[in-house]
């Protein structure tokens, strides 16, 4: 019996005892594994379709970076109604965008409802009518469209919307974006433009869709592993248009000399008005583009009296072959602010008008018996004709004194006026005036 | 009444052994939860900056135009917006509360817009360069007084 009971095995009731622990055991761990397992399934299924997403967020950043324009068409590429006017949501997404050789590049990125996708498709305009043609996948080295290719489609995609919002815009948007913005634009008390630059495709036919500038493109993806909002700038932001010709200037000093009569005529007094004009021109190469007056000023101030010539005491007063009160010295006093006593830009304002302005010369005080208008070479000994100009100087028109002297030609060959080749003068007035009388006629090229 | 070394197991082995096993279930479930927070957190981190980026892009079209000229003008967006922020929070449909900041500073002559995304304890930051990159449509910039 001893030895019975050691080697005895398991009762029934030990055997059906362990038997429904192991068993309830068995089941709650695999339930618990298959909990685990069934939840990281679905979150690797959410995270890849996330990163699917994202990549599709990129490309479409990546397309954004490279375009000249990313716009909301009225009409998507199968001329179906996409978006009615600016501000509308759209189906579809468009970019645009031309190679460093000028190839123009179209390519969209459309939704299909029915099938839950967002497919990237590249085309070519019509030469003709403007409309897309040829959509399909465009050859990266020839830029020819293959009709039959495909990009990879985002699937999944349950909805996409696409709409155009302008900078002066973006502030209102009913969103995370809009709110954050207007309180930052309002701490700072300012209120964007909306520049919304366009493009003329090179078929030269207006694309009214087609623009882009500091416009921006906000699309919504909403796909089963999340919602997202994108907000796409043009990589370039156009000025909107090319200036060619930097305005010139040119400035001159005249005289005026204006006769006080007494004694019954028997006697008379002389003063002498000196004045600046400074001229500026956009385009001076085109004969139809005249120089324009920028400003027009008596140097020694509006004094009805002037200089008075006559009188020994103010002779003094005026140096025309001094540098600041010739017109080198003029532009240069322009160009470079307050000079001496002389502050012309109060006078000029601070600002070349531009190409499409109409300046309204500063009118000068002058005496109703002005008699003559006499050249800006005052008398013999004035650098009409400087020696220390360059070589190639040429004064402007009108200039009273068009024949230099032949000494003056000897060492200004290549002057117009002595026959030499056409060339505008260039003066580089950067650096601090010469001690000497400077030439008399100035010319800038700038640049905006 | 046994022989040596073909008793059973003691009611203290079975014990420890139970809780050993629990133990490493309860590690393995940790280890297995811990995994999916982080994958969830990192979801959540990737939305945030996608809104950064959006909101950079927000920043850089209202300051891309202006007169780089007139710095205390209107014309200059740009210069007006240094120094400033603006932060707004908003709830999201996860349960999160997103908190935005965005702000423009200066360092030397470079004009930096950053932008901070935050929720459920996940904070991504984002910084953009910013300049005036045109002069505006249809404006005169003076030559003399350009950079």
């Amino acid at each position: 019996m001893t030895e019975d009971r050691v080697e005895r095995g398991f009762t029934v009731v030990e055997v059906l005892v362990a038997m429904v622990l192991v068993v309830a055991m068995s089941f709650v761990t695999i339930g618990i594994v298959h909990a685990f397992t069934h939840a990281l399934s679905l979150r690797s299924d959410a995270q890849s379709g996330t990163i699917t997403l994202e990549q599709e967020l990129d490309r479409m950043r990546a397309d954004a970076a490279s375009a000249y324009a990313v716009f909301v068409p009225t009409n998507d590429i199968f001329g179906k109604p996409n978006a009615a006017q600016h501000g509308a949501t759209g189906h579809e997404l468009d970019f645009y965008t031309k190679t460093d050789v000028g190839d123009e590049a179209y390519w969209v990125y459309e939704w299909d409802p029915g099938a839950r996708t967002l497919q990237r498709y590249d085309y070519d305009v019509s030469a003709t009518t403007g409309l897309p043609q040829d959509i399909g996948v465009a050859d990266r080295a020839t830029g020819a469209i293959d009709a039959n290719g495909h990009y990879p489609a985002l699937t999944g995609v349950s909805s996409f919307s696409a709409q155009s919002v302008f900078a002066s815009e973006l502030a209102a948007q009913p969103n995370i974006f809009g709110k954050v913005l207007s309180g930052l634009i309002s701490a700072a008390g300012v209120s964007p433009s909306a520049e919304p630059v366009g493009f003329v495709p090179a078929n030269g036919i207006p694309n009214p869709d087609l623009y882009g500038g500091n416009t921006t493109v906000q699309a919504v993806i909403v796909t089963q592993h999340g919602s997202r909002t994108l907000h796409l700038t043009t990589a370039a932001m156009p000025a909107g248009f090319t200036l060619h010709d930097a305005p010139s200037i040119r400035a001159f000093t005249y005289r005026i000399n204006s006769i006080h009569r007494s004694w019954f005529g028997i006697v008379q007094k002389t003063f002498a008005h000196i004045f600046n004009q400074i001229q500026y021109n956009y385009h001076p190469s085109d004969p139809k583009s005249p120089w324009q007056v920028w400003c027009d000023y008596e140097v020694y101030g509006a004094n009805i009296k002037g200089i008075a010539l006559n009188d020994r005491n103010h002779l003094e007063d005026y140096h025309p072959t001094d540098w600041k009160e010739s017109t080198a010295g003029t532009f240069y006093t322009v160009t470079h602010g307050g000079y001496a006593n002389l502050a012309p830009a109060a006078i000029c304002s601070e600002q070349i008008p531009g190409p499409n302005a109409s300046p309204i010369p500063v009118p000068s005080e002058t005496s109703p018996d002005v008699i003559d208008t006499p050249p800006p070479c005052f008398d013999s000994a004035n650098p009409c004709w400087p020696e220390n100009a360059p070589p190639n100087w040429t004064p402007p028109s009108p200039w009273p004194a068009a024949s230099p002297p032949p000494s003056w030609c000897s060492t200004h060959e290549q002057s117009q006026l002595c026959g030499g080749a056409e060339a505008s003068p260039q003066l580089d007035f950067a650096s601090a005036p010469p001690d000497n009388a400077a030439p008399d006629e100035s010319e800038l090229t700038g640049r905006r | 009444m046994t022989r040596d070394g073909e008793r059973g197991f003691s009611l203290l082995e079975v014990v420890v052994v139970i809780a050993l096993t629990i133990g490493v279930i309860l590690g393995t479930a940790g280890a297995v939860t811990s995994a999916l927070h982080g994958i969830a957190q990192s979801d959540l981190k990737v939305a945030l900056d996608d809104d950064a980026l959006d909101a950079l892009a927000d920043v850089r079209a209202v300051t891309a135009y202006g007169d780089p000229t007139a710095a205390g003008s209107s014309t200059n967006v740009l210069a007006k917006l240094v120094g400033k922020s603006s932060t707004t929070t908003v709830a999201l449909a996860n349960g999160y509360s997103e908190t935005l900041t965005v702000s423009v500073s200066q360092l030397g002559a470079r004009t930096f817009a950053d932008a901070t995304a935050s929720a459920g304890g996940v904070s991504v930051s984002e910084r953009q360069s910013l300049a005036i990159e045109a002069p505006t449509p249809g404006s005169i910039v003076n030559a003399q007084a350009s950079p």
